[in-house]
This record gives structure tokens, sequence and C-alpha cells, in this order.
């Protein structure tokens, strides 16, 4: 098997540092231990779940392994590779995800299938890939490792998926993803994650992008389920003119919590990059935002705008927002805003003088908070099916 | 912008800190080391009641438990606790002075020469009260009969607890507990003496009260402790001011304060610190650890902190509202220089607990040659905290390419009726902003200092009118050098 | 039937009493102006009349086309027909105007009792109100009034007008920040969407507004009371004297 020796590493740094605890810094909102003393014994099965297909280039996992016959990937254009990343042979997997935290750590070394895109220099894939991970299996672990490779001028679109049923499994699965993208020169990757997992599940995702010189990176984050979430995202513009957007939004109720915690690393100077990272939360539920924009020394000329806006439904939600930056050029536009609050009454009365009675004009400019983020989404297909997504969520919790 | 050639850096530094000189005065100081028998010692010299002597006690044994907090984005070495003198007394003549002729003339210098004039006469044409705390312990408070007429207490600490020991006793470590953190807990075993002040109910402060501070001994830390009470429906001002000595070695201040507002009172606290930053390659300097806080405990009651901090070579400090009361309103407007190899974290905490509060955050950091300078702010918003509302703002401005400028908010709202709002920008000084002051006849130092005064308005506004000229002055002087 | 009858309307904001005592009938078909100085209560009218709830009706009746207006909250009252062209129209981002019309015209309906449209039906209507008030394809595209320019906001206010068909239209300092030309296309729409079964209250500081919008009667409103009415020889009797005769003396 390959990546012995960064498996074994990644192996021993997990059983030394364990996982962490709110003492932590980059843990203080998020207590993992349902997750630590939780026993993931559960046997994999396939899954009967059923998914919407986005009339795309697809790969299906269920419970963590790939289903050959449930995904659709024939036809590749030259220059285009599409599999299990059990089959890559990348020398570059583990360079961006390298143990950073426990979670990073227990992927390395247990992960068992993923997904493996590998655009050639020059190529532009159209045609967006769609990656739907499955699970349903009670107390089963799915270590799942994504590697995506954006040649030299090459593009490429991708939405991962990960699905669960909409009732409780009973015996909680955990999902802990590693996605690692290289976007070298001239690239351009646009990169969409949609977390629906069932309402008991854990979820744990890092995404480590590596964003080349002139190369775009996107990413949408959308998050709905589980009970005890979180997303790494950490982005490094690594080459001058890179261009960077990482935008979110989480859709929180009932005991859901839910964190994410971004970093922009700008290294180089004469980069962009653009957060807006929105959040309703209704019942008990609580949501994290913590985004961290690093400026070194030699990143002149940085443009950075960061922003998190909340919206509480419930008397019982509770919000976290730890807008950060931390800056050691000097010319360069940085700011960042967060605002936690309700709908704008002035907003509520216009539309009523327009006809649209209170409950209704609640419902629409709550959609309009959301709807920001959506118009961001570049990707037709990914923005109606989020779109419908969000719809749906604000439904239920309005019915 | 060109940074300015090391020889004109030197020139520079040499007469940037002014109030760097030392007074030759005979102290009486307790040898360096910290142990239970210091802490009563140091007690049984103010001559305190048993129950603080056991504060202190209780204090000390709590913070032999304690580790110093990391998370503060400052580096330096550790501190030897244990080679720090916890107790040093200028030697008076008579053991204390009656009045200010009692006073030994050497220390009476010191203040004129800080530009703080003792002799009531003089002390700026009567509208402030000063008490000047030297080193360890309060030489001398002026005004004290006028206050007295209308019930105000305004006195040094140690007076305080002789005197009126139920008001310190009601109201020590209700503000900040004895627990609280490393440099607090320290402070209530060792302080020596600081300011207090209780304002009766419904009477309005006439004048500004204020205490400077000065550190003149070497290997001595400062630790005082100012408590300020305003009853219901009173009103005060209150300034404070820091100097100390240009010496090589780092210098310990961890001062405590506590502020106290009952229903309709208001307290106006406003700070410019301005101990020794150190030189240009870092040597020497005041770490400055200290913790402010003031609780809105009645309804409609308002604390408003205002502080331009240009000293020190560390600066950690974080003066917080705590906002219990109904509509009780909390602000803090902070200007904070960093220049050289300074290094400051400071910022607030609000605290909404009762209905219909309201906090403003104004911050305005600037970060100059290798400074590193950071906001770091909680806004919480509780529960109970119906109908809060919180805006902040945290400007900050980079001069050079080699300093650094960070913002650490913290925003924790467990109220759908509250309403948050935290901006926060970084920019540098325009080239364009410059060559157009340029153009128009200034130099290139004196466009800067008017570009960052203008930077700044928003909190100078907040000071009263002696301490706005100073803070705006203590800006050009903090900044000298930092441009070519 | 009249279509609006205020009678000793008393108003006040944040407990400060604005309008003392306004009386007016408008009748169908009818165009009155209601002009004055600033601070003399003209915002505060259109918004008590549209039932924002900031501003609290203290006495007096107000009947919509016979209705009381107490008995109807804000929607209601569009709904009844009653359209208020905001002198500052919000901004909604994350709401494009097509959609937020479509919500509002089939409330509209709704309430009336007619048939919704569907979304080919709606913008077949669109169409046929395009031709009345212009109104560039982007902005309808676009999320409600954001980053539109203070013309494009004013035009996009007498395009929904044009879509919503009201009873009674009430233009709320619709003029100001207007250049020449705006003001023209806006007084266009308003002139187009005249007829008999519509009456429009025009509020505005200036009589500019009025040269293009031609009215049937002229209200002067000083210190929350109208101080005189006429014809439409009275603005330019305005235009011409100011306000200062009344300010002073006549206002409580």
């Amino acid at each position: 098997m390959e990546h012995m020796e960064l498996r074994k590493k990644a192996e021993d740094r997990f059983i030394t540092v364990g996982f962490p605890t709110t003492k932590e810094e980059l843990w203080r909102f998020t207590d993992v231990s349902p997750v630590a003393s939780a026993e993931f014994s559960g046997e994999w099965k396939p899954s009967s779940l059923a998914f919407e297909c986005m009339d795309t280039i697809c790969l299906v996992f269920e419970n963590g392994r790939l289903s050959m016959e449930r995904s659709c990937v024939l036809g590749l254009p030259a220059g285009v590779r599409i599999g299990s990343v059990m089959d890559c042979a990348d020398a570059r997997i583990g360079r961006l995800a390298d143990s950073q935290s426990a979670f990073v750590a227990a992927n390395t070394a247990y992960f068992g299938d993923g997904t493996f895109i590998g655009i050639a220099d020059g190529v532009e894939l159209d045609t967006p890939v769609h990656i739907v991970y499955l699970a349903d299996a009670p107390g089963m672990v799915c270590h799942v490792r994504n590697f995506i490779s954006c040649g030299k001028n090459a593009k490429v679109t991708v939405v991962e998926e990960y699905i669960g049923p909409s009732s409780p499994v009973g015996h909680p699965y955990w999902t802990n993803a590693v996605t690692e993208v290289f976007v070298d020169d001239g690239g351009r990757a646009d990169h969409y994650k949609i977390q629906r997992e069932a309402p008991d599940a854990f979820h744990f995702q890092t995404l480590e992008a590596h964003i080349g010189a002139n190369a775009a990176f996107s990413n949408h984050a959308v998050a709905v389920g589980g009970a005890l979430g979180r997303n790494d995202i950490r982005g490094k513009l690594a080459g001058q003119g890179g261009e960077a957007i990482c935008n979110g939004l989480y859709l929180l109720k009932e005991r859901q919590h839910f964190d994410t915690h971004m970093f922009m690393d700008h290294a180089v100077s004469d980069c962009n990059s653009h957060e807006l990272y929105k959040g309703i939360l209704d019942d008990k539920a609580r949501g994290v935002f913590c985004g961290r924009i690093l400026v070194r020394q030699d990143a002149q000329r940085t443009d950075a705008i960061q922003s998190n806006k909340n919206l509480l439904l419930s008397r019982s939600a509770k919000v976290n927002s730890l807008p950060q930056l931390e800056i050691y050029a000097d010319d360069v536009k940085c700011t960042h805003g967060a605002t936690v609050g309700q709908l704008d009454e002035q907003a509520l009365y216009y539309l009523q003088t327009r006809g649209i009675d209170p409950v209704q004009g609640h419902a629409m400019l709550t959609f309009a908070f959301a709807n920001e983020v959506l118009d961001e989404v570049q990707c037709g297909p990914a923005r109606e099916y989020i779109g419908n997504l969000v719809q749906a969520w604000l439904n239920e919790v309005a019915g | 912008m060109k940074i300015q050639d090391e020889k004109s850096f030197d020139e520079l530094a040499g007469k940037q800190y002014k109030y760097g000189f030392v007074t030759d005065i005979e102290s009486d100081s307790l040898p360096p080391g910290l142990n239970e028998q210091i802490v009563r010692e140091i007690s049984r010299r103010k001559n305190e009641p048993e129950w603080l002597t056991e504060w202190r006690v209780k204090a000390f044994k709590h913070w032999e438990t304690m580790e110093q907090p990391t998370w503060a984005k400052v580096e330096f070495p550790p501190i030897d606790y244990q080679a720090i003198s916890y107790y040093s007394a200028p030697k008076q003549k008579i053991s204390a002075p009656k009045s200010l002729d009692e006073v030994d003339p050497e220390l009476l210098a010191t203040y004129e020469k800080l530009g703080i004039p003792l002799r009531e006469q003089e002390v700026l044409a009567g509208v402030v009260a000063v008490d000047a705390v030297f080193d360890s312990v309060s030489v001398a408070t002026t005004f004290r009969g006028k206050l007295e007429e209308m019930g105000i207490v305004f006195c040094s600490f140690s007076e305080a607890v002789q005197k009126h020991p139920e008001l310190v006793r009601k109201y020590l470590g209700t503000v900040v507990p004895y627990k609280d953190n490393y440099f607090a807990t320290l402070n209530s075993a060792v302080f020596s003496d600081g300011s207090f002040c209780y304002v009766p109910p419904g009477v309005r402060c006439p004048m500004e009260l204020s205490t400077y501070f000065r550190i003149n001994a070497a290997n001595t830390g400062q630790f005082e402790r100012t408590l300020l009470v305003a009853d219901e429906g009173a009103c005060v001002s209150y300034l404070e001011g820091c100097t100390a000595p240009q010496r090589d070695e780092n210098q310990l201040h961890a001062a405590v304060v506590e502020l106290v507002a009952l229903g309709n009172a208001q307290i106006k606290y406003s700070t410019v610190q301005n101990w020794y930053p150190g030189d240009k390659d870092g040597r020497g300097g005041i770490y400055n650890f200290v913790t402010k806080r003031g609780h809105c405990r009645g309804d409609n009651s308002k604390i408003s902190w205002t502080q331009v901090e240009t000293g020190s070579a560390i600066t950690w400090k974080y003066p917080s509202c705590v906002l219990k009361g109904d509509h009780s309103v909390g602000e803090f407007y902070s200007v904070a220089v960093t220049n050289n190899l300074q290094q400051a974290d400071t910022g607030t905490k609000m605290i909404h607990i009762g209905k219909n509060t309201r906090s403003t955050i104004v911050s305005k950091g600037i970060s100059a040659g290798r400074a590193q300078n950071s906001y770091r702010g909680l806004v919480r918003i509780q529960e109970t905290a119906e109908n809060a509302r919180n805006f902040s703002q945290c400007d900050s401005m980079l001069i050079g390419d080699r300093c650094g400028a960070h913002t650490f908010p913290y925003i924790e709202v467990g109220n759908p009726t509250a309403q948050v709002e935290h901006e926060a920008t970084t920019t540098k000084i325009g080239e364009d902003q410059i060559f157009y002051c340029n153009q128009r006849g200034l130099e290139t130092e004196e466009a800067v200092n008017l570009i960052v005064n203008g930077f700044c308005k928003e909190v100078f506004r907040e000071l009263p009118m002696e301490f706005a000229v100073e803070a705006q002055k203590l800006l050009g002087i903090s900044l000298e050098g930092s441009v070519g | 039937m009249a279509l609006l009858e205020i009678k000793d309307l008393h108003a006040s904001v944040a407990g400060k009493p604005i309008l003392k005592g306004i009386n007016l009938t408008i009748n169908f078909g009818e165009v009155h102006a209601i002009m004055g100085p600033n601070g003399s209560g003209k915002s505060t009218l259109s918004n008590v009349l549209a039932g924002n709830e900031a501003y609290e009706k203290t006495a007096g009746e107000v009947l919509f086309a016979e209705q009381n207006l107490d008995d109807l909250a804000a929607h209601e009252r569009a709904c009844a027909g009653m359209f208020l062209a905001f002198q500052y129209p919000v901004e909604i981002p994350g709401i494009s105007n097509m959609y937020f019309l479509k919500a509002a015209v089939n409330a509209v309906r709704a309430y009336q009792g007619r048939e919704q449209l569907d979304a080919m039906e709606f913008l077949d209507f669109v169409e046929t109100r395009k031709k009345v008030v212009k109104i560039r394809d982007d902005l309808l595209e676009r999320a409600v009034n954001s980053g539109f320019s203070g013309g494009e906001k004013k035009r996009n206010e007498i395009f929904q007008m044009a879509m919503l068909e009201p009873k009674l239209g009430i233009l709320d300092e619709t003029d100001s920040g207007l250049d020449i030309d705006a003001l023209r296309i806006v007084a266009d729409g308003v002139n187009a969407l005249r007829s008999p079964e519509r009456g429009f209250l025009v509020i505005t500081h200036y009589q500019r507004l009025l040269n293009y919008i031609e009215p049937d009667f002229v209200h002067v409103l000083v210190h929350g009371q109208i101080v005189k009415s006429g014809g439409k020889e009275l603005a330019l009797e305005l235009e011409s004297e100011g306000y200062a005769s009344w300010s002073g003396e006549e206002g409580p």
C-alpha cells in the first residue's frame, strides 16, 4: 500500500496529541468529546439512500466506499482523470493536510477511500464533477480523502456533497473528510461543499487549498446537517495574482452545533481574498465562525475582505463570531465585519406597503439574507440545487 | 516612504522619552522576593486590618497555583518574580505628611518636572484634584478640603483603608475578584497603594479627579490599586497619567482598577499611559499588565473608558464594562501607538446582562518601526440582555513595512433581539496624503502627525481638554523617526 | 363615495406631536398636492396613511374608500389599493425586483379575490406595464433598490405603482434628488396612470414637480395643519413668495 510512511507518521501523531479539548484556542467553542468518547464499531453496508443527480459527471460513495455501479464517469475528455484516491500515486498527497489536527491525522492514518481528480495543464473541464458521499451505516467512521489537482491554466468545478438520512440513524456515524486542492498557475478550481448529514451524525472536514500565481480558487460551503460538525477551510495564496473566494452558509436548528474555521494565508504580494459567511440559527442551535486572515510581510498590495453575518431566529440560539486580521505588511487593504441581528424593520415595512403580509415578508427577508451567498455561486446547477435546499430548510423552520 | 537611516534614528531615540530621569531620593524598600512573609510584611507596614491581610494571603496562595497567561500576542522573556522588590516607599522625615509642606521637596520637584504641580493653587487653575503615587506610595492628594465638603472621599488607598474601612471592605474585589487573573491576583496579594474615590448619592464631582503614577526606584514593581465608587446618581470624571525613568531593565507594573457605578451614576475614566517604552532596540521599558474593569450595577448607569496608550514595552490591558443594570451604557475609546519594538495587546470586554444595554467600542491602533499592535475585544450578549446593542469600530494604521497590526474580536450573542456590529479596517498612510501635505508646505513628519491625529480624532474628542492636548503631543513624540 | 377622507387627524412620532388636526377629502380621479416647508409634517402624513408603526395616530379618523384605516395593517392598506412611493426607497439585498413584484402583485390579487398570476402571465403583465412606465430590464433583475441611483429608485417606485394599480397613489417627495430628465420620466409615468378610478396625493417641497404633474387642488401644510387650500395657482404663488408668511405667526 502506498503512503505507508505518511500514514505511520500521522497515526503516531494522532495517538500522541489525541482529540483537542476546549482549552485549546482553536477549539474553544467546540467540544468534540462526543466524538472522542463514542465507539465506532459499525459494520460497512451498502447504502440505501437516494440522491438527486445534477446531470454531471458523478462519483458515488456508499458509507465511504466508491460504488462504480452508481457512479457515472464515462466519456471523460483527454487530460481528465477521475477515480478513487486509492489509485492515485500523486506524491503531493498529504503535503497540504499535514496532521494539523487530530482529525486530519486520523484521516491520513486511516483513510479508506475518496476521490481523485486530475486535470492536466491547459485542459478546461466545463462539466461539474459531483461527488456524493452517502452515509447511513450506524456507528461507522468514514475517513474519506479527496485530492484535486488542477493543472496550469486548467479549469475544474467540483461539488462535494455529504448526504445522510433525514432522521437519526440511532448510533451516530462519523464522517471525517480531508480534501486537498492544488490549483497551479493560471488555473481555476471552483469547489462546492454541501453538508446534509443525518441529524445525529458527526461531520468534520478539513479543506486545504494551495493557490498558484494568477490562479483562482473558490469554495462555497453549505451546512444544514449533522449534530456536531466543523469545517476547517485553509487557503494559501502562494503565487502573485492569486485569488480566493470562500463563502458559506450555515442553517442550524434544534441542538445542532456547527463550527467554521477559515484561515487565509496571504504569503505573497498582489493577491485577493474575499469571504462572506452567513448563518441562520433557530431553536437551541449554536454556530461558530472564526475567520483568520494572515497577511505576511511580503504580501504587499493584498486586498482582503471578510464578512460574517448572523441571524438568530430563537431565544436559545447562540452564535460566536471571531473575525481576525493578522497583518504584517503595510500596503494592504483589509477589512472585516461581523454582525448579529434581526431582520431589518424598515425592509419589513416596505414589503408591507406593497401588500406582503408580515409572515410572508419575514420569510422573504430570511431567504434574502441567505440569498446573498447564493448570488455568488457561479455554477448554475449548483446554485439551483443549493437554492432549493435553502428554501426547503426555511419552509421546515417556518412550518 | 523611506525609513530613516540608522544615524538619525539614534538621534531621535535619545530625545524621545523626556520623562526618563531618575529622582535621587532615599527609599524604604523590602528586599526582592515574594513569599507569604513578604505579603504579611507589606500589610503590617501599612497597618492594615486583619481581614485585608488575610485577603492578600488568600490571593497570594491562589497566585502560587496559577500560570502566567500566554494567549496575548506579546513576546517577552520569563519574568523572575523573585527578583522584584514588592515595596518601595520614599523615605520621609515624618511618617505621613499632613500637608504638602511636609512632603520631601525632591518629590515635589519631581512632579514639577513631570508637569504635575502638587501645590493646590497651581493645579491647573483649580479644575483638577491630583493624587500622586510615587513608586508604590501615594505622596500627596490635593484639593481634599473642597471635596470633603461635598462628601466626596478622594485619597490614597492606604488612607482609605484606615479612615473608611467599611467602604473599602464593601467594594474591594467585587469587580475584580482576587482570583480573576494571574496579574490581578498578584496585585491583590502585594498592592501597595493607589487611589480611592467615593462619590455619594446625587453628587456631581465639580472637578476632574486625577492620579499621577510614577515609578522611580530600580528593580521595583508597581502594583497600585484604584477603587472608584459612584453611588446612586453620582457623576465623576477621573484622569490617570503614568511615567517612569529610563532604565535598561524591564520593570513590572501590574495594576488593578475597579469601578462601581450604581443606579443613574456615571463614571468617565481617562488614561494617558506614557510609561518608559524601552529604547529603539527594545532594551528596558515597562511591562504594563493591567486589569481594569467597571460594573454598571444600577439601571441607567454609564461607564466610559478612554485610553491613550503610547508608552510601555508591553501593554496588556482590557478595560471592560459589565453592563448589569437595565439601560446601562459602556464605552471604550482607545488609541494605542507602538513604535520600535513595543508590543501592545489591548482592547476591551463588554458584557451585556441587563435589558436595553448599549456599548460602543472605538479602537485606533497605530504601529510603526518593528512594533506589534493587537486589538483584542470581547462583546458578549447574554440571554437576559433583551434589545442589547453594540457597535465596534477597530481601525489599524501601519507606518513602515516591518510592523504588524492585528485584530482579534470575539463576539458571542445569545439573545435574538441583540444587534451587534463589528467593523475593522487596516490602512497605511497614503503617499498621496503625505504628498498633498508636502505640497502645502508641511514636512513629512508633520504631515504624518497631522494624518495620525486625524485618524485618532474620534477618541481624542472623548478626552478632557487638558489631556487631549497632551495626548496629541505624545503621539507626535512616540512616532518620531518612524518615517523619513 | 370619497376615495380618502381625513378628519381631524393628529399624529406623533416618538411622543412628539407632529400632525395637529388635518382635514382633507380626495375624490376618485383627483390629484391633490400637499406643499410645505421642511418639518411641517409632510412625510408623517404619508407614513401615517400607509400604516408605519413608528408613527402614532393619536386622534381623528381616516376613511379609505369608506373603510376605516384603523382596521387595516400596512399590508392590508396596500392590498386595498393604497400605494406609497417612498421618499427613501428601502434597499433589500438578496431579493430580485422581479421576484419581489410577483410576490406583491399576487398578494394584492389574493386579497382582492382575483386569480394568481403564474410565471408566464406575470411576465406578460410586466411587458404591458413597461409600456406605461419605462424601466430598464437590468433593474428588474437586480435586487430591490440595491445599488440603484436616486433616479433609478424613484423610477422603480413608479413602476411598482404601475404594477400594483392602486386606487390612491401617494408620492412622498418623489421629486427630491432628481435631475430634470429623471423628473420628467417619473412625471410621465404618473400622468400615464391618471384615470377617473384613481386619485393621487402628491407631497412635495417644491412647485417644480407640479409643472409636470398638474394638480386639481393644492394644500399648504405648516406646523402640522393645512393652512391654505386652493387651485394649482396656489403652487405658483408659493413659488414666488415662499412659506415665510405662514411659518411664523400662524403656526401654533
